[in-house]
């Protein structure tokens, strides 16, 4: 028998030049592609991506389900597929999609997961957790989409995880249920637990998240916390086309792109670009109608990201007119 | 809240991770009306009533309940194990449960050999069951009672890997019963009164199938008839029937390691691939 694992000061989760192929010859498929990564102790790390970027892949490595085709990789210091023994009993995962026996009741469910755990708390504590205390006793095939990603996520916790791996948490959970997630996950993150996190949610990101990474194409595009990647990205200003010449400022117009009609500019300098244009429409007694000004948002740096394959060059940033 | 999570609360608690993924296995069998009638009726009460049927008010002959029990194997080990591992993995995996629970402290082997504990279980007391009415109402007893238990412990383990195998192509519950025939019908050519009426160049090759050892092993135990010994031949002693097990062992240990290969080769975990 091995002894328990030292939770050590120093990252969980470590990488290096982490890659996954499907496949051999020239079917293969390289679905992580040199990925690097440190997660701390404590730490929420979502990772980010558009469909097929390779976020499952990657957590399917990170979780130890799947052996590397190349690279370095440690968690709690150890590898997470061949110590999976020791790695285990530390960590909770949830899948992407359910794998529940649709003719057990909550209750059975979690009392079987809960027998295979080394360190578990009772199937009552995490009911009440995910909320569904009054449900325990219903069949997991007759609950509904949201409720059943409840069952999954309180399956994860039941073992009292120190690492918590959660593959799109709240997709197909309502408003309400995705923010009592969100507390809930807040809750853990107080206690200590790191988490690593993939969501289609871009809001669950910067609210849950330490530290994003978004993916693209097997590898990782941007990393850091939201101030960080948001921070190098430009602000846009937008409005109708007035049907005149505009004015030169510190980025490129470009019309078309905000919707039909619109015209936007790319800014670094958002304050004064603005100040500029609208002294300029004043002075020529124009309404700039719809007009919108918008500090860089993660949802406009994963845009920026996802659309890299369709315009290769497409980044007009910072050159004055 | 925050502290249940903190402080463990598992006092006295200990790990049992194939007890709980039985129990749980066991609950989801009782649910499955069509496993519980295939595994009780079929292979209790049919062998049974053949059984007093047959006997009608004359004393039971060894040749009669070696017949009845070798029914019994067929029945517990194709329709108990074989089938009730084939469409509980099969629905396991179509569900993802099988991926799932890997992502716990379940070893393979504990995820793997949970479906086959509700058919052990229930072939186990079926066998009770069958024996003590047979034995009880004046049936003759076992001229070696070691080898019929051995050819259903046997049994049991290669039927459980050749489900295994055979739940690799097969979608769902629905599919199992097509991918289940070629295993069954290979089963069935090995019971002994098949083969007797099997063409010569046939039976020689049935002969060496998975149940055709098993049902030399009943007959050898119960009634002492050496393997392709007619059924009126000369019976052997307890220790005479150890001499001629070569032939049903071979082929157990044959038919164990293609059931691990193919098992082996074939079983995925994931619908996905």
């Amino acid at each position: 028998m091995s002894g328990p694992v030292e939770l050590a000061a120093g990252p969980v989760i470590s990488a290096a030049g982490l890659r996954r192929t499907y496949g051999t010859g020239a079917s293969a498929f390289e679905a992580v592609r040199g990925i690097d990564l440190d997660i701390r102790a404590g730490e929420v790390f979502a990772l980010l991506g558009t469909n097929g970027a390779g976020k499952t892949s990657t957590l399917d490595l990170l979780e130890g389900l799947a052996i590397p085709s190349a690279g370095e990789l440690a968690v709690f210091g150890l590898d997470p597929h061949a110590d999976r023994r020791r790695v285990r009993p530390l960590c909770g995962i949830m899948l992407q999609s359910g794998g529940l026996p649709a003719e057990l009741t909550v209750r059975e469910t979690l009392e079987m997961w809960r027998g295979t755990c080394s360190n578990p708390t009772t199937a009552d504590a995490v009911l009440d957790r995910v909320n569904l205390r009054e449900r325990a006793d219903v069949r997991v095939g007759a609950l509904s989409g949201g409720e059943q990603r409840r069952v999954d996520l309180a399956c994860a916790l039941i073992g009292q995880p120190r690492l918590l791996f959660l593959d799109e948490p709240t997709t197909g959970l309502d408003p309400e249920s995705r923010r009592a997630t969100w507390r809930l996950l807040d809750e853990l993150k107080r206690d200590g637990v790191t988490m690593v996190l993939t969501t289609h949610y871009l809001d669950e990101a910067e609210a849950l998240a330490d530290r994003i990474s978004i993916m693209h194409r097997g590898e990782i595009a941007r990393l850091g916390t939201l101030r960080e990647i948001v921070g190098g990205h430009p602000a846009e200003i937008a409005f109708d086309d007035p049907g005149v010449p505009l004015p030169a400022l510190s980025g490129d117009w470009t019309s078309g792109a905000a919707g039909a009609d619109r015209v936007a500019l790319r800014t670094h300098r958002l304050q004064d670009d603005l100040h500029a244009l609208l002294g300029w429409a004043a002075d020529r007694g124009l309404a700039l109608s719809g007009l919108q000004a918008r500090h860089p948002s993660l949802e406009s740096v994963f845009l920026t990201v996802a659309s890299v394959d369709e315009t290769p060059a497409d980044d007009p940033i910072g050159a004055p007119a | 809240m925050t502290a249940a999570t903190a402080t463990p609360a598992t006092v006295g608690y200990g790990r049992h991770p194939l007890r709980a993924l039985a129990h749980a296995e066991f609950l989801q069998f009782r649910r499955n009306k069509t496993l519980l009638f295939m595994g009780s009726v079929f292979p209790i009460g049919t062998p049974l009533l053949l059984f007093f049927l047959a006997r009608g008010d004359a004393a039971p002959k060894p040749l009669g309940v070696a017949i009845t029990m070798e029914m019994f194997a067929v029945f517990a080990l194709l329709f108990v194990q074989y089938y009730s591992v084939l469409s509980m993995v099969t629905t396991r995996r179509s569900e993802g449960v099988l991926k799932r629970l890997r992502t716990g402290e379940s070893s393979d082997l504990q995820i793997l050999t949970a479906p086959a504990v509700p058919g052990v279980a229930l072939t186990l007391l079926g066998a009770v069951i069958v024996a003590g009415a047979v034995y009880g109402s004046g049936g003759p007893l076992p001229v070696n009672a070691l080898l019929m238990i051995f050819a259903l412990a046997a049994g049991l383990v290669i039927f459980t890997l050749l489900a295994l195998a055979t739940s690799a192509m097969t979608k769902n519950a629905e599919a199992a019963q097509i991918t289940s025939m070629p295993v069954m019908v290979i089963s069935m050519v090995g019971m002994a009164n098949i083969r007797q009426i099997l063409p010569d160049r046939l039976a020689l090759i049935a002969d060496w199938t998975p149940f055709a050892a098993i049902s030399d092993l009943i007959r050898l135990g119960q009634a002492g008839l050496a393997p392709g010994a007619p059924d009126d031949a000369a019976t052997l002693g307890f220790a005479a029937t150890f001499g001629e097990t070569g032939r049903p062992l071979a082929t157990l240990a044959v038919w164990t390691v293609i059931a691990v290969i193919l098992a082996k080769r074939w079983f995925r975990w994931d619908d996905r691939g």
